[in-house]
């Protein structure tokens, strides 16, 4: 028995994605990120969402993308998800449908992917006219952060030969 | 869990604590029938709920508790220690079942059979109260619980054990089974009366006698008429009642309502605030008419809200009276409570973050700071100890002061306790002064309990104690005399929704630093910025009130774009983190606000290097500075690694320390924490004074020692080499130094100064000469570590004859 399941989808890159449409909390149009010193790339900073303190992720960056032409612009939007560690706000290029997928037309994620897509796209995705790649959320935002405080094995400026 | 059940917990749980202080208070005064009434009133209200709820062990232990209480409140039994004991037990036990209860839904496997059989016994003995005064017995029970505004139970008879649940509230009063006298209590005025100990009993129930008889009179006409009562006694009564009366309309509000709507209102002020910036600069009138009006209605909201969440410290009071009971108990000493200021008022969370804080000090007063009886009574005090607990607004924050007329602390004895356990050196402690060494017992691992109790002398707890303390904002301080006791007081903020906080500029970001961290905020014209800063080695440091601190670029810190800043000069804060100070490089200081703290998502708290964000008066978002965590990462040694340090006596980690050559060449370090400033003097400046060499420095006399003159000679050592020229033609390099043991900084004249080096210091190899902790190799050349404390002890040995205070903040 094939399952109905609805996916949020967006575009990125001209990749069309797609998210289960639960847990997408809202869209946003797009404002700018407040940032946060000494984050890596793909997690540029944070937003204020009605007093709540979201952080961002910068999908292109976290899937090592190209940066694309188009620089971000007014087109560009921001997905608020809900993860595990609480919601995440993605930038994306372009919001698409609402789309009901059929469990049947799953398919593992190709070897041919990219193994940075690849690492977070828990299926794929065959439709008439194009294929989707299901963003598999909890993968999405296991993005370890190391810590800068590491003073006692590598102090920053002491140099010890220098005179 | 079943709504009812749950509301049972909570009430029932409140009404134990009450009944914990109503116990303790009952065994001093044992005859007291208001108190009795109303412990036998709450532990009836739980069995009857329990029965109902088919909380069968939970009934069966009430009831006995019950059934010996109204034994007790009608005197036919008079309150002896093992019963106090046992009903204390009981409400302990109660307490257990609830607790189960409330995580499992179940009563548990707990078994009290032995107390209920206990209380059972208890119940037996034989009456011996016959000479409980009368008069008492016909005395409205339940004085003080008007304020529940239930009706109050009548005098029940003695058989009231055997009473069913429903039977107990009635609220209609029932003429007690005397003569056909009317009752005190069947007159509300009459009773309240009574029970404000202006009328006695007798007198109510004759002139209720006289209503009775005929008189039409009102009862209050009657009680002025014959000269027992005056009219303005009754008009006090009657206000009271109608305050008693005004109480009822509470609800119980779910503590995450509150936290919800303080949120949101804490948003509806930023909100407002945008707004308020907008509508300034309209010309419309009617916008900026409502806008007013809503600014006022939002701070009256956000008062309001604030209010709600305030709750007065007699909560915690209420828990202390049972505590002291036991452990003065076990300690076999006597020690009153007092506690004054119950109805100050303090957030609920910190007033529940100081809960834990508060009990331990005051069993740590109990056990260490109140003498034992004979002690006392040797030391010409009385026996009982007295500890008092006041608790008072000031200054905008919450205070409470635990003291006790105890034996005060004892700073000798804490400092050999510090110096066995290599917490401080012996040539530390005794430069300490008294309150530093007193301060000493908030030091990890100190405890000067002659022997470990179980109340307390573990050496874990007075250093927990201002760890909490001081995670939720406050400060605890600490001030004793010996033989006549001893004082802490804790400063709490009134509340943690926001914090007054300074925010910065760096690059893009705004960033806040707590005002609790702040020292000092600089702004430094170009010729000033080239005096008092210095770059030694890659490290910058700023020279600030005689002080070297070390001096951190936040834009380089953070890596962040080049300055915006439009002039030149250069904005520097100071701060405090962990007891040690150190200054930041800022592009752009904006200003003093109040600040709500919100969460950082994991990602960036992995960064480690900020506490939270928040969002400010704009609607902009600022992270929170993590000080401690900065200076750590730049290499800084903090106050706890230092203690560390003294800990394991500086064998190993890393170390920042002054490079110098002695005036041969020799290399010498010092660990940058004892120097106070690098200075390059004109040899005018030497002056003789008594036979010492000094220098005049920021307005002190500090004595000017040459560095080789300090340590011993070492014959090896051909001393008539001078193979180091001065830098400076007309001036020598000198260092001031100075440590926490000493109280006036020393001038050290060296050859030249190197540098500054971070090194480990493991590889240190023994000294070969005292003044010398021992030595290393730093850029390949041998180099002796200096004993600062010892070079200074012996700098100092000798008075100065003109010796100024030292005036110098460290």
């Amino acid at each position: 028995m094939a399952e109905k399941a609805k996916y949020a989808t967006f575009y990125l890159n001209g990749i069309y994605f797609g998210l289960p449409a639960t847990s997408v909390q809202e869209v946003l149009e797009y404002q700018s990120v407040v940032p946060v010193p000494l984050a890596p790339a793909a997690l540029p900073g944070v937003i204020n969402l009605r007093g709540q303190i979201l952080p961002v992720m910068d999908l292109r960056e976290r899937l090592q993308l190209a940066a694309s032409d188009e620089e971000r612009s007014n087109n560009s939007r921001m997905a608020v998800i809900r993860t595990n560690e609480g919601p995440l706000t993605l930038i994306i290029d372009k919001v698409g449908d609402i789309r009901d997928v059929d469990s049947d037309c799953f398919e593992a994620p190709a070897e041919t992917i990219r193994p940075n897509v690849r690492s977070v796209v828990s299926h794929l995705c065959k439709l008439e006219a194009q294929l989707l790649l299901i963003l598999e959320i909890d993968k999405l935002s296991s993005i370890q952060v190391t810590e800068t405080v590491s003073a006692k094995t590598d102090p920053p400026r002491a140099p010890e030969s220098a005179s | 869990m079943d709504d009812l059940v749950k509301d049972f917990l909570q009430e029932s749980t409140e009404n134990l604590d009450r009944l914990d202080q109503e116990f303790v208070q009952l065994e001093t005064d044992p005859g007291n029938r208001d108190l009795l009434s109303s412990i036998f009133r709450t532990i009836h209200t739980i069995k009857g709920s329990c029965g109902f709820l088919g909380f069968t062990k939970l009934e069966g232990l009430t009831h006995a508790g019950e059934s010996l209480l109204s034994l007790l409140r009608d005197g036919s039994l008079s309150l002896s220690p093992q019963m106090a004991d046992a009903l204390l037990d009981m409400v302990d036990a109660v307490r257990g079942l609830l607790d189960e209860i409330g995580a499992s839904g179940e009563e548990g496997a707990a078994d009290h059979e032995e107390l209920v059989t206990k209380l059972k016994a208890l119940q037996q003995q034989p009456i011996k109260s016959k000479d409980v005064d009368s008069a008492a017995r016909e005395r409205a029970p339940g004085g003080g619980q008007a304020v529940e505004g239930q009706a109050i139970e009548e005098q029940a008879p003695a058989t009231a054990s055997t009473r069913s649940p429903e039977a107990a509230t009635p609220a209609a009063p029932k003429a007690p089974g005397k003569k056909a006298k009317p009752s005190v209590t069947s007159s509300k005025i009459g009773g309240a009366l009574a029970r404000s100990g202006r009328v006695r009993p007798e007198d109510i129930t004759y002139a209720l006698e006289m209503q009775q008889n005929g008189d039409n009179r009102r009862l209050g006409e009657i009680l002025v008429a014959l000269g027992l009562v005056t009219e303005k006694d009754i008009e006090e009564v009657f206000q009271s009642k109608s305050r008693a009366g005004k109480q009822e309309g509470t609800i119980r509000v779910d503590v995450s309502l509150l936290e919800n709507q303080m949120n949101l209102v804490s948003e509806l002020v930023l909100l407002r605030n945008r707004l308020l910036q907008k509508s300034s600069v309209t010309e419309d009138h009617d916008l900026q008419a409502t806008v007013h009006g809503l600014n006022l209605v939002t701070s009256e909201l956000r008062k309001n809200v604030m209010k709600a969440r305030m709750q007065p410290v007699s909560q915690l009071y209420e828990k202390l009276p049972r505590v002291v009971r036991d452990v003065s108990k076990d300690l076999g000493k006597k020690i009153q409570l007092e506690t004054a200021g119950g109805e100050t008022e303090l957030d609920k969370t910190l007033l529940e973050a100081i809960k834990d804080p508060v009990t331990h000090i005051l069993r740590n007063s109990m056990d260490h700071g109140v003498e034992s009886p004979e002690k006392r009574a040797a030391a010409g005090k009385s026996e009982t100890g007295t500890i008092r607990i006041r608790a008072y607004h000031e200054g905008g924050n919450f205070h409470l002061q635990i003291a006790d007329d105890g034996n005060g602390i004892d700073s000798a004895r804490v400092r050999d306790k510090a110096i066995s356990k290599g917490l401080i050196t012996l040539a530390q402690a005794q430069k300490m002064p008294e309150a530093e060494l007193q301060a000493l017992v908030f030091a990890p691992g100190l405890s000067t309990a002659e022997k470990v109790t179980s109340v307390s002398g573990r050496g874990v707890g007075m250093d927990v104690v201002k760890t909490n303390i001081e995670q939720i904002g406050g400060r605890v301080k600490l001030e004793s005399t010996r033989g006549k006791g001893t004082r802490v007081e804790l400063e709490i903020p009134l509340t943690l929704a926001t914090i007054p906080a300074l925010t910065v500029v760096s690059g893009r970001g705004v960033f806040a630093i707590p005002q609790t961290a702040l020292v000092e905020m600089l702004s430094l014209n170009p010729e000033e910025s080239r005096e008092r800063t210095q770059e030694i080695d890659g490290v910058q440091v700023l020279r600030f009130r005689g002080a070297v601190l070390p001096l951190l670029s936040l834009r380089r810190e953070f890596c962040l774009d080049a300055p915006s800043s439009d002039d030149d000069f250069m904005r520097i804060v100071v701060v405090q983190a962990e007891g040690r100070r150190f200054a930041l490089h800022v592009d752009l200081i904006r200003y003093n606000e109040e600040i709500v703290i919100k969460p950082l998502a994991r990602f960036f708290k992995q960064i480690g290097l900020f506490s939270g964000a928040a969002i400010l008066g704009d609607g902009s978002v600022a992270l929170i500075l993590d000080l401690a965590a900065l200076a750590r990462r730049s290499g800084m040694t903090l106050l706890e690694e230092k203690r560390e340090e003294a800990a394991t006596a500086s064998r190993h980690s890393r170390r920042t320390l002054v490079l110098l050559s002695a005036s041969h060449g020799e290399r010498m370090a010092i660990p940058i924490e004892c120097v106070e400033r690098l200075e390059s003097l004109p040899e005018t400046a030497r002056e003789m004074s008594g036979g010492n060499e000094v220098i005049q420095y920021r307005g002190e006399i500090l004595r000017l020692s040459r560095m080789e003159s300090l340590l011993d000679e070492r014959r090896t050592v051909p001393r008539q080499l001078e193979a180091v020229p001065p830098a400076e033609e007309g001036r020598f390099a000198a260092v001031v130094v100075r440590t926490n043991a000493t109280q006036l900084p020393v001038v050290m004249e060296v050859g030249r100064i190197v540098g500054i080096v971070n090194v480990e210091t493991e590889k240190l190899s023994p000294a070969t000469r005292s003044g010398v902790v021992g030595s290393l190799v730093i850029q390949e050349r041998v180099t002796e570590l200096l004993d600062v404390d010892a070079l200074l002890q012996r700098a100092l040995a000798a008075p100065l004859l003109e010796p100024e205070p030292a005036s110098n903040e460290a």
